[in-house]
């Protein structure tokens, strides 16, 4: 991946926009396109510059941070999603997910993992620690009982070869393309691709959406 | 009414007759004898005479158990004698009336006719056959007498038996009334004390819910700020040209020092928001997701709550400064509170919020011209919440009617921990839910609407060339002489009764406006 990852901060705070585009800028394959101050300007920089990922606080002044991830998935623009909390706040997990975030990450994140984070959801995977996974589990089964489930999103399974919705289902597990096709005996490029058909088939922007959309359609029954 | 008791007994009776009977029944069994042997009439059989006197007078000492046989007895002897001798004998018709006088009284009218029968029938055929008929009409009379008597005797008796009998109904009613009475009151005693209970109970866990909510979010501010470190530490790790191997090391120390420290939060924070939260009456549909408030935001929390409707007007007084987030936050809070409050029970009211900037404490009041509390003592929840708030960052609160009507909280925040404010910060969740005092002194820092006092008498302040300038030092000045008016304040002389709201160290941007009386803004 010789391309270079062009990154957005949006915090209200001056200290993590220095700090984080600091530490992303050390990395040759970074660069820091801008930054905003809350969820309204966020939404406007996406709209304004060719962003691959932004990191966004979820608590900001105005127009927050969850706020600001549905009106960007939701303009169809590029950049993937990476939320920035002080604490992995159980009632935010889901509500960002669903609003298209492709991950967490916690402020007091260091240097290398930042960076190693902007590059996995750069690429498409999922950047789910398992402890969000199990909240994520947790969350749905809650509003399951609250609600029913609306079967209209669950139409795109129908499209899937039975392969694909194997992987799929792989996928929603949280486990990476490796382990996926050492369980299906089969090349890491083929899971490769039959996730990127998953995705495209099913419109959904990278592989944690791919997990959310696997539990809100009940495609996977959560097992607590 | 005891008299009477004493005299007929509970059922009525003669109680002391049974008692006089028997002497007086052998008295006329004495005299019957004597009457036998010494007036027989002419030309009787003494024996029969003897013993028919005998039968008619010593039957009376059945009169008490056996009354009938007794009448019968006395009632043929009776007839015998005047067989005999029209005149009869004189013992055995006295024997003759008291029997009817006691079955008239005792048994009833239709009995007393039948014992009236031999004296009936000696009027009508005078059973000696002399024609002595005025005689015998003359005891039949007597006879009737003794009948009507017992008669009245037995109706009298019957009435006070009734009468005791309704008496005692009564007492009896009243008696049970009287019990009923107190076991209600005991009922109701102890229905009072398990609501006083409940009450404390539900006081005790809104205290503690309150509490716990506080912390969350001092503990969510204090996070903030060790993860702004841990940031700034990295930054400079990343950033810092020239850094030895030992300053990077020391920066990845106080890195990683940080994130030991957000992790502990984050479990105690996960133990805190376990907690119910059953007292927030504004629970917002969806979690808070902007950042926790500081003063800066109030002028931001006034301009919804007059979208809203509102009447509010803010002052800011004093030095004007930055003060610890946890102190901002506390402020912040309880002006909240304040204004939810009057949104709940003075709609309409026009509130004004004063803020002063004192040295070490920042004063806050919030003032409305609504009907405050009423009769009732200021309870609520809200309340609590705001007087924990206070208590947590160590500051006293006080809620209760204004002096010139309306509502007033005002707080006292002390700005550096260790400013301890002088004394009385009771702990309040000993202190009552509502408390009794119902106005201290105000904290008056400018008070436009009240210029009428010149001079707080009390108030030693030696600035006391401008009379307004004692009265804007606040009246909680009075233990600090030079301290706490604001430090420009005193240098203009204004016009008395003008407000003096300065902004000493305009550090924010001039939405902290001033207002010198209360303002009506519709929008």
């Amino acid at each position: 991946m010789t391309t270079t990852i062009r990154v957005a901060v949006a915090d209200d705070h001056e200290v993590v926009r220095k700090g984080f585009a600091t530490m992303l800028r050390a990395q040759p394959d970074i660069t820091v396109v801008g930054d905003a101050s809350d969820g309204a300007t966020a939404v406007d920089l996406c709209l304004r510059e060719p962003v691959d990922v932004i990191l966004m606080d979820i608590r900001m002044p105005g127009l927050d941070g969850i706020e600001a991830t549905r009106q960007i998935t939701a303009a169809g623009t590029r950049p993937r999603v990476i939320m920035l909390t002080t604490f992995d706040l159980d009632e935010y997990v889901y509500d960002a997910l669903s609003a298209g975030a492709s991950g967490f990450l916690l402020k007091d994140v260091s240097a290398e993992e930042l960076a190693a984070a902007v590059r996995v959801v750069a690429a498409g995977e999922a950047l789910l620690a398992p402890v969000i996974t199990k909240r994520l589990i947790a969350e749905v089964v809650r509003l399951r009982h609250r609600t029913p489930v609306p079967t209209t999103t669950a139409d795109g399974i129908s499209n899937l070869t039975a392969r694909e919705s194997e992987v799929l289902l792989l996928v929603a597990e949280g486990i990476s393309n490796g382990e996926i096709a050492e369980r299906l005996k089969i090349s890491e490029e083929t899971v490769k691709t039959h996730v990127s058909r998953v995705l495209i088939k099913l419109d959904l922007r990278d592989r944690t959406q791919a997990v959310v959309y696997a539990y809100e359609t009940g495609l996977i029954t959560p097992k607590g | 009414m005891y008299w009477l008791g004493e005299w007929f007994g509970r059922d009525g009776r003669i109680a002391r007759w049974p008692d006089l009977l028997p002497a007086a029944a052998i008295a006329l069994i004495v005299g019957a004898l004597a009457e036998a042997r010494f007036a027989a009439p002419d030309g009787s059989d003494p024996a029969m005479v003897t013993a028919l006197s005998f039968a008619a007078t010593a039957s009376l000492l059945l009169s008490r158990h056996a009354l009938g046989v007794s009448a019968a007895i006395v009632c043929v002897a009776t007839a015998a004698v005047l067989a005999i001798s029209s005149r009869g004998l004189i013992t055995v018709l006295i024997g003759q009336l008291v029997v009817l006088y006691l079955v008239a009284s005792r048994i009833g009218r239709r009995a007393a006719a039948i014992a009236l029968i031999p004296l009936a029938g000696n009027a009508i055929y005078p059973y000696s056959g002399d024609h002595d008929g005025r005689g015998a009409l003359l005891l039949l009379c007597l006879g009737l007498t003794a009948v009507v008597v017992g008669d009245i005797q037995r109706h009298r008796r019957q009435a006070v038996a009734e009468h005791m009998r309704l008496v005692e109904e009564r007492w009896r009613a009243i008696e049970e009334s009287s019990r009923a009475v107190a076991e209600r009151t005991r009922a109701i005693a102890e229905r009072n004390a398990a609501l006083k209970e409940t009450a404390q109970a539900r006081y005790d866990h809104a205290v503690l819910a309150e509490r716990s909510r506080i912390a969350r979010e001092l503990h969510d501010v204090v996070a903030h700020h060790v993860s702004m470190m841990v940031v700034q530490a990295e930054t400079a790790r990343i950033d810092t040209p020239g850094l030895g191997p030992e300053g990077h090391m020391s920066l990845e120390t106080i890195r990683d020092t940080g994130k030991q420290a957000l992790t502990e939060m984050r479990r105690l924070l996960g133990v805190l928001r376990r907690e119910p939260d059953p007292v927030r009456l504004a629970v917002p549909d969806r979690p808070d997701r902007s950042p926790q408030p500081d003063l800066d935001r109030v002028e931001e929390l006034l301009a919804t709550a007059r979208a809203g409707g509102m009447r509010v007007a803010l002052q800011v007084n004093g030095d004007l400064r930055a003060l610890p987030p946890g102190v901002e936050l506390c402020g912040y809070r309880i002006i909240q509170e304040a204004l939810t409050n009057v949104r709940r029970h003075a709609s309409g009211a026009r509130v004004r919020v004063i803020m002063f900037y004192d040295e070490d404490v920042l004063r806050i009041q919030v003032l409305d011209d609504g009907p405050g509390p009423g009769d009732a003592p200021p309870q609520g929840y809200g309340l609590v919440g705001m007087r924990e708030r206070a208590a947590m960052v160590g500051g006293r609160l006080h809620a209760g009617p204004a002096e010139g009507g309306g509502f007033l909280v005002e707080a006292e925040l002390p700005i550096s921990g260790q400013a301890k404010l002088n004394g009385q910060s009771t702990p309040p969740s000993q202190a009552a839910p509502a408390e009794p005092t119902p106005k201290t002194e105000p904290i008056e820092p400018t008070e436009p609407a009240l210029p009428t006092e010149p001079a707080q008498p009390t108030n030693p302040t030696p600035k006391t060339e401008s009379a307004d300038s004692a009265g804007s030092a606040g009246s909680t000045g009075s233990a600090e002489p030079a301290g706490p008016a604001g430090p420009t304040e005193s240098a203009e002389p204004a016009e008395p009764g003008a407000a003096k709201q300065t902004e000493p160290t305009p550090k924010t941007e001039p939405t902290l406006k001033t207002e010198p009386t209360l303002k009506t803004e519709p929008a």
